[in-house]
């Protein structure tokens, strides 16, 4: 029902891929269950800039299983993007600190230098990032970009990686391969530029892929086929997929879980389709509700969240959603204002939320909106 | 590509056409009497009517500007001196043909160009990459303080000193000036060590400065990231890729920099006294030798128009994106 909702991004046929990944889900049985691919606790990413300290990540904890896709959804500012980053470290450490642990595959990588996170990079762990054009190099070729640290890692040859290099083109499904390969990345377009993205993380078969934001600059159509890409691609290896965006229907194709973030923090988390059908935080129902959908009213109009996403400079005392919330009202005396809500289970279930309102409020009210 | 060159080498005839042009309404048709100017005291009118015909001065501009064309594609003829094919006139002051004293001169200009060049690009590029990494730190900033000292430099300061130190006083290189590559190898190095010294540490300077904030706004960018997403060891990062988009930045700096260089010759071929272009140009106009001027003036403007036309050249090497 809430694929539905998001028909125009499942371009084939939704449930046929929902049926892989169910397979995927079995891929590593009961020991991954026991101990996640990626366990992320208590991050905190602050940047000192003139103005100030900001938090943009702010006591993070989350964890994502193999074969799984986990999507972390928020405004821009939210500190999604910055929570990627800081996996692997890519933050600029003059600027940079962070705090927390990382732990990938019982290793906590925050605790990792420069050399350390070496040995993950590429090889464990790929980004995928959101503007192609700018995230490749404009002048080398895609050769080069492609099997510069693949060689380096692998000793492999010239030759041998180059042909690695065209398999893994092939792969994300770029035509003539062989060919495009010595192009350079201004002679690709949009969409198959972000499969030469695709095809550079899966150079050193890594078992997690961080993809940030990796549609967001391509047009409706193009950004279903790299989901499908993706999708696919998890399907075959079962790596595990920590999905950046902040687009919902992204999130509905694709993901498994979700992790809706504000201001730095988690506000909701749980399995992608109880969220989206049945969200627990007025920040999830107000980005619910600001999504255009296919089969609603097609008069009425969208809401947009009232205000803008806070200053991280200087963030709201307590919630810090609280002068955007419409719901505040119905918490008693001023505990949104002033208390932080713990990101707490909800009973009876394996979803997560920080919101001061009772449980099963959001429901009811915002049911008709989400169907 | 062939395209490309041929509308550069086009490009190229046509601006030193203009150049030429302006040059020689500039001179030429100015109140001054090149003639008169070439008579000397004892002038009768007689011989003013004969040096007004044999430098051509009789004819209309038109065909005066024709005629120094004509020279520079085919040769002329001075009275019974026969200019040979790029002929840019004949000095009435010095007795010789204008591209032949150009020739005599233009090698030690040009050593004194590529050599400071080469200085200044390495140490001024490799001190700038250095200071880029270490942003923030001891080596950045006492690089940064020398730097400073070293653009505040003017040639003519920093090279009497150091001629006076290093060569009069101390004895640490030899003499500067200019001899013939082919005649003395050693000896062209030796005298060229100062100038070439001095210039790297005045221009250096600048460049250090300039490729350490090209490097850092190119150590921003996104690809760079990326390289180091894939576990690129540093050196390899800051090298291969963030190098790579400062160094367009750079190169567009150096073209620029190279008329200004030009333009400076004059002052650091007088100070280390070393008979080239720049010091010929600088007679010529004491002694208002015309010929000779518009001489220099198209040797200069040919001289920038080729190493503009490398810059560009390079920008394809460099940059895939740009399109010859």
């Amino acid at each position: 029902m809430v694929a539905s909702v998001y028909d125009s991004y499942d371009s084939n046929d939704s449930s046929d891929s929902y049926d892989s990944y169910d397979n995927s889900d079995s891929y590593d049985g009961k020991e991954a269950a026991v101990r996640p691919l990626l366990a992320v606790e208590d991050l905190a990413v602050r940047f000192d800039t003139e103005g100030g300290t900001v938090q943009a990540v702010n006591g993070l904890s989350f964890s994502l299983q193999r074969g799984r896709t986990l999507a972390v959804v928020g405004e821009s500012g939210s500190g999604k993007s910055a929570t990627g980053l800081a996996i692997l470290g890519l933050h600029d450490r003059r600027r940079a600190r962070i705090s927390g642990r990382v732990e990938f595959d019982g290793v906590d990588l925050a605790g990792l230098g420069e050399r350390g996170l070496a040995a993950y990079r590429g090889s464990r762990i790929a980004m995928v990032f959101q503007d192609a054009l700018t995230a490749l190099s404009p002048y080398h070729t895609i050769e080069r970009q492609l099997t510069d640290a693949y060689r380096r890692r692998t000793g492999a040859g010239r030759r041998a990686a180059r042909t690695r290099a065209v398999e893994m083109l092939a792969r994300v499904g770029i035509p003539d391969p062989a060919r495009r390969v010595a192009e350079y990345p201004h002679e690709f377009s949009g969409g198959m530029r972000q499969r030469v993205m695709i095809a550079m993380a899966l150079m050193g078969e890594p078992d997690l892929v961080i993809a940030d934001e990796p549609t967001t600059a391509l047009d409706v159509t193009v950004q279903a086929q790299i989901l499908d890409l993706l999708a696919g691609l998890q399907a075959e290896s079962g790596l595990a997929l920590l999905l950046i965006t902040h687009d919902l229907g992204v999130v509905s194709g694709v993901a498994h879980d979700v992790l809706v973030m504000y201001a730095g923090r988690g506000v909701e988390q749980g399995p992608a389709a109880e969220v989206l059908a049945g969200p627990e935080h007025p920040y999830t129902v107000g980005l619910l509700r600001s999504v255009p959908t296919l089969k609603g009213d097609p008069d009425a109009d969208l809401t947009p969240i009232a205000g803008s996403p806070p200053d991280l400079l200087d963030p709201p005392p307590g919630c810090a959603f609280h002068p955007r919330c419409d719901q505040r009202q119905r918490v008693g005396g001023d505990r949104c204002a002033t208390e932080v809500p713990a990101f707490v289970p909800l009973a009876d279930s394996e979803r997560l939320r920080a919101c001061h309102l009772a449980s099963g409020a959001l429901e009811a009210l915002e049911g008709s909106v989400i169907r | 590509m062939f395209g490309y060159i041929l509308r550069r080498g086009l490009g190229a005839v046509l601006i030193l056409l203009v150049v030429s042009a302006v040059t020689f309404l500039l001179f030429y048709a100015l109140p001054a009497d090149p003639a008169r100017l070439s008579c000397g005291k004892t002038c009768t009118p007689q011989s003013l009517a004969q040096i007004r015909h044999s430098m051509g001065l009789d004819r209309p501009l038109a065909v005066q500007y024709w005629q120094f064309l004509h020279g520079v594609f085919a040769g002329r003829h001075f009275d019974a001196v026969w200019c040979a094919a790029p002929c840019l006139g004949y000095s009435f002051v010095n007795q010789q043909s204008v591209s032949s004293t150009l020739a005599d001169r233009f090698p030690a200009t040009l050593s004194l160009a590529v050599g400071a060049s080469v200085l200044i690009l390495t140490v001024g590029v490799g001190f700038g990459i250095l200071a880029a990494l270490r942003r923030g730190r001891a080596l950045d900033k006492q690089l940064t303080a020398v730097a400073l000292v070293g653009a505040s430099m003017q040639v003519y300061f920093l090279g009497i000193v150091a001629r006076y130190l290093l060569v009069d006083q101390f004895d640490l290189l030899p003499q500067p000036g200019y001899t013939g590559i082919t005649s003395d190898p050693g000896k062209w190095f030796g005298g060229m060590l100062l100038p070439w010294i001095t210039l790297a540490v005045v221009s250096a300077a600048t460049y250090v400065r300039f490729t350490r904030s090209a490097m850092i706004e190119a150590e921003s960018q996104e690809y760079v990231r990326t390289a180091r997403a894939q576990g690129l060891p540093p050196r390899v990062v800051h090298l291969r890729y963030a190098w790579r988009g400062a160094l367009t930045l750079v190169l567009t700096q150096f073209g620029l920099d190279l008329g200004v260089f030009l333009g400076s010759a004059v002052i650091t071929e007088t100070t280390f006294n070393i008979h080239g272009i720049a010091q010929l140009a600088v007679t010529s106009v004491t002694n208002l030798d015309l010929p000779m001027i518009t001489g220099t003036v198209l040797v200069a403007a040919t001289f920038i128009v080729v190493c503009n036309t490398a810059v560009d050249f390079c920008y394809a090497l460099i940059d895939p994106r740009v399109r010859l």
